[in-house]
């Protein structure tokens, strides 16, 4: 309870700094959408932990045990993400597209081995099929129909102790236009 | 009549790539799609007003866009670029404030690329305009069919077809004419099939023209 206490004090400090990436962090989780130049949340992640360090102080106040409990955990989860630990970087993609997931995972793979983090996946989560049944006359015959499909395709990457090199190394990087990213820190 | 399916729907995901790359969550998919049409005609719209006064079509046979999370990507592939890169030095510049007047949030960076096509009509879209460009000045049909196809075949295509529908000539009664040279396997998926429909605007109506050029198999 200590910890999820110090992320939901992290977040509004990431939330801030992170205002240009529109989609805003959710308080679950930490769970920020991506852009582009991926994983600002990292960014986010490293200014925030020194500046909250004073603020749990602050929220309790006259709680001086919890106080120290809550500072404890903040300090882990600083140490956590400048330290290699228990910090887990959960990524996903979404296309519409088979190669151009298949290219995007092997980038994400290739710049993780290259700066040593541990990769599980890609695991591919089961395709989404939206179908939409329409008729196909422009006026009368409702017996007579066509359906089209959208499939999203989906992968799942876990890449654990993430070091600063690899968190670079993925914000560098130019995923395929056409994959949608989410990363999730936990 | 409405037994034939689209040659380019048809062959999607085989033969025949998509217009467009962008991921978009269902709750935004309309959105991001209102958008694509907004810059495509966007486009059309400003050949269609500069072009007037040179040979009077623009030669675009498709507009790629690519979506990444800041970035657009508009790629337009065209046969005669000179047309559109109107004044010198500034390139597509106006095109390019247009286009970034109309996207909603100015929060991302937008790129645009002319790209040229080596023999461009063997691009439906380019000859169906050069057709429609004939026959609104009033040139005769059988005439500017036999010389759009002489027009293609100094590309390397396999076959072409043209179908024109409408007052012909401006007769009363409307008909549907065609022709072809090679071959236009529309069943055939593996046969990489483009098609275009242009609608000519004359004094007696509209005709519909519809071009399918068959390049290669697989």
């Amino acid at each position: 309870m200590a910890t999820s206490m110090a992320t939901s004090v992290v977040v509004p400090a990431a939330a801030a700094v992170n205002a240009r990436s529109a989609n805003g962090a959710e308080c679950s989780g930490f769970k920020v959408s991506m852009a582009a130049p991926l994983l600002s949340s990292f960014v986010g992640c490293k200014l925030a932990v020194p500046s909250s360090s004073s603020s749990p102080s602050c929220s309790f106040d006259g709680v001086q045990r919890r106080s120290a409990i809550v500072s404890q955990a903040v300090v882990a989860a600083a140490a956590g993400v400048t330290a290699p630990s228990k910090q887990k970087i959960r990524i996903k993609l979404r296309s519409y597209w088979v190669p151009l997931i298949e290219q995007a995972c092997q980038q994400i793979l290739e710049a993780a081995k290259n700066t040593n983090a541990l990769t599980m996946g890609p695991v591919p989560l089961p395709t989404k099929k939206r179908v939409y049944c329409v008729l196909r006359a422009p006026h009368v015959n409702k017996d007579s129909r066509e359906h089209f499909e959208i499939r999203t395709h989906r992968r799942l990457i876990d890449l654990a102790n993430p070091n600063a090199q690899t968190i670079d190394a993925l914000m560098q990087l130019d995923l395929p236009a056409g994959v949608d990213v989410e990363v999730k820190l936990s | 009549m409405g037994q034939k399916i689209n040659p380019l729907g048809f062959r999607l995901g085989i033969t025949q790539n998509h217009r467009s790359y962008w991921f978009a969550k269902p709750k935004k998919y309309s959105k991001v799609f209102e958008e694509d049409k907004k810059i495509r005609d966007c486009i059309e719209l400003y050949v269609q007003k500069h072009i007037k006064n040179s040979s009077n079509y623009g030669g675009i046979a498709r507009v790629e866009i690519k979506r990444k999370t800041d970035l657009i990507q508009v790629e337009i592939y065209t046969g005669f670029p000179a047309l559109l890169v109107e004044s010198r030095g500034q390139g597509i510049e106006q095109l390019k404030l247009n286009v970034q007047n109309i996207l909603s949030s100015g929060d991302r960076r937008l790129r645009m690329t002319l790209i040229e096509i080596a023999k461009p009509y063997g691009e439906p879209n380019i000859l169906a305009e050069y057709i429609a460009l004939q026959l609104e000045s009033r040139v005769a049909f059988r005439r500017t069919m036999k010389k759009a196809i002489e027009l293609a075949k100094k590309g390397n295509i396999k076959g072409i077809k043209i179908q024109i529908a409408g007052r012909l000539n401006g007769a009363e009664i409307a008909r549907v004419e065609w022709a072809r040279e090679g071959r236009v396997p529309l069943q055939t998926i593996r046969a990489r099939i483009n098609y275009c429909y242009y609608a000519a605007q004359t004094i007696y109506g509209v005709l519909g023209i519809k071009v399918w050029i068959f390049q290669d198999e697989e």
